[in-house]
């Protein structure tokens, strides 16, 4: 059982910062990028191509992977988020559907097998119950957790994301740049994205679906929790990790995929906009 | 558009489309009823998505229920009419309480918890025995001939027509004009007097009932079914339909659905079948941008562009269709 909850906890972490890298753009924008996952996944396979062909370190390579999935979110936002936001948030998330299209087909392009992702060259520690790469999700998450939790509420852009999210007009006449502040988002959002991907892909083992179902379910637990705040995005997606874990072990896997879905729906019923979002956003 | 013009445009559609389907060889007859199948659909998921601006990722479920209804059915020998009907009418309840249900969610909210729908049934069909399990089930044709004859897809453009006329009836109006009215503002429909609430649901359910008759259609086109028509990706095609097609326009619902199924066709056609995907990812980011008010935007330039060359001198009136 115990096993159970901590193997619940661990998958929570990567959904959770998935649902990070989800929630970042959406601040600011209204708008779900549908093709993160696939970027991720797409930015790993030229990581882990590099690395076999021209022998690069875990640096360089963990270092290309991060830039790589920041440009492609960059690019995505700027060429076709941003313009087609005008005409509405549904229209940019759609935008967005066609990039989640084209990815994997340049992914296969690259390379058609599996890959197993190299862990990081950490120190191997003797933690008992889980291993030392789980204990590395773990930290790092409560870690990616608390530094977007500051950036949002504490630094002055976070002061912009938060205005932008309020009312963007308004932000527009008191002086924020919001192009510079959208653009900053979709960066920590590539950011995140890339440093999902390496976490992940070990535990995972690097596959052209590395990010297909994991996004599905980072995206609902972060609707769980409710996508505005990252607090309650790391509450969702880690209940969401260990109710699927816990009913998967103890009733079998079928019961793995409905009893969540089933969890969620009643939440969305009783409390639309997620569990742990602030009544503010409310107000009329 | 009035009645008179509606029922002309719909009957000269209807007349292509049967003569196509007569002389077309069987590769393209086959991508002609998907077409017309997926036209359904789109139609469907514009009345959610493009006329009340409700974002739905759940249409795969009734999409789904429509096909599994009609080939369970139809392997009890139930008559093929009342097993499309009963498909529509238990895909339209459910679209009911869901609707219900999730009346306070919004945009993507609502997307995911209507995506909980298709999730759970992937299960359910997964699981049991009468849908066959994750192999699925072999559909019949309509009458006594092979699936995707020159006879079953004439049949199948008869009946998507006949629905396709009643949905451009049904958008054209009071009901249309309420979807819109909610649309462009909540509050503001409520002034006038509309009860947004019920609109909104009517969209839900008229959506659902368009999907699911799709769904069965759908199954006598392709001759089988499989728990993948619970995918994700069928629900965000059909989105992908509506919105590149033409956002509240039955038009443009058609023409999305042909782009969703001509575009990877043609790469199929010039030997390139495994970039199909690209080619309609490409051509949809493009469409986006240049057309953000999706495909019928090209047919109305074209449209504005020919009165203006009529009548050179004279002011052309301003398009509101």
């Amino acid at each position: 059982m115990l096993q159970l909850i901590l193997d619940g906890l661990i998958y929570g972490s990567i959904y959770a910062l998935i649902g990070f890298a989800i929630s970042t753009l959406f601040m600011t924008t209204g708008v779900v990028n549908f093709a993160i996952g696939e970027t991720i996944t797409f930015s790993m396979y030229v990581g882990i191509i590099t690395m076999e062909w021209f022998h690069t370190s875990y640096l360089v390579t963990a270092i290309e992977i991060i830039v790589l999935t920041i440009i492609f979110t960059v690019l995505i936002t700027r060429v076709l988020v941003i313009p087609l936001l005008k005409h509405g948030p549904i229209i940019s998330t759609i935008g967005t559907a066609s990039m989640y299209i084209i990815f994997p087909i340049l992914t296969v392009g690259l390379s058609t097998q599996d890959h197993p992702f190299p862990k990081a060259p950490l120190p191997e520690m003797n933690l008992g119950i889980i291993s030392s790469w789980d204990a590395v999700i773990f930290i790092f998450t409560v870690l990616i957790a608390f530094l977007l939790h500051y950036f949002v509420m504490k630094s002055s852009w976070g002061v912009g994301i938060r205005a932008i999210k309020s009312n963007q007009s308004h932000a527009m006449s008191i002086g924020i740049s919001v192009g510079k502040i959208v653009m900053i988002t979709a960066i920590l959002s590539g950011l995140i994205g890339g440093i999902t991907g390496l976490i992940a892909a070990p535990k995972l083992l690097l596959t052209h679906n590395l990010m297909g179902t994991p996004f599905m379910v980072a995206l609902i637990g972060a609707v769980l929790g409710g996508l505005n705040n990252p607090k309650g995005i790391y509450f969702g997606c880690i209940l969401l990790g260990v109710v699927q874990s816990v009913t998967g072990g103890l009733f079998g896997s079928i019961s793995r995929e409905i009893i969540p879905i089933v969890i969620v729906l009643i939440v969305l019923v009783m409390k639309p906009e997620g569990l742990f979002s602030s009544i503010q956003e409310k107000r009329v | 558009m009035s009645v008179k013009r509606q029922i002309i445009s719909w009957i000269c559609l209807l007349g292509l489309g049967l003569l196509a389907s007569f002389f077309l060889p069987p590769y393209f007859r086959y991508l002609l009823g998907l077409m017309a199948v997926y036209s359904l659909a789109s139609i469907g998921m514009n009345f959610l998505t493009g006329y009340t601006e409700q974002i739905s990722l759940g249409n795969a479920a009734f999409f789904g229920i429509g096909a599994y209804v009609f080939a369970v059915l139809q392997s009890l020998q139930i008559n093929s009419v009342i097993s499309i009907i009963a498909g529509a009418v238990l895909s339209g309840i459910i679209a009911f309480i869901v609707g219900f249900l999730t009346i306070r969610v919004k945009d993507i909210y609502l997307a995911v918890g209507t995506l909980i729908l298709p999730l759970l049934l992937l299960q359910v069909t997964k699981g049991m025995d009468i849908t066959g399990g994750t192999g699925g089930l072999s559909v019949f044709p309509l009458v006594e001939q092979e699936n995707g004859s020159s006879l079953e897809v004439a049949i199948i453009i008869v009946i998507t027509s006949i629905i396709g006329f009643v949905s451009s009836l049904i958008a054209n109006s009071f009901i249309g004009r309420a979807f819109h009215a909610t649309r462009l503002s909540e509050h503001g429909a409520v002034a006038r007097g509309i009860h947004v609430v019920k609109y909104k649901v009517v969209a839900f359910v008229l959506s659902a009932i368009l999907t699911s008759i799709s769904g069965s259609l759908y199954g006598v086109v392709v001759g089988y079914i499989t728990p993948e028509l619970f995918q994700v990706m069928i629900s965000v095609n059909f989105l992908i339909m509506a919105i590149v097609g033409g956002r509240g326009s039955i038009t443009g619902s058609l023409l999305g659905s042909a782009f969703v199924v001509m575009i990877p066709a043609l790469f199929n056609v010039i030997g390139l079948a495994q970039w199909q995907q690209l080619g309609l990812g490409i051509g949809m980011g493009v469409t986006l941008l240049l057309f953000p008010s999706g495909l019928v935007g090209i047919l109305s330039l074209l449209v504005k562009r020919r009165r203006v060359a009529i009548n050179e001198s004279k002011p052309v009136a301003s398009e509101t269709n």
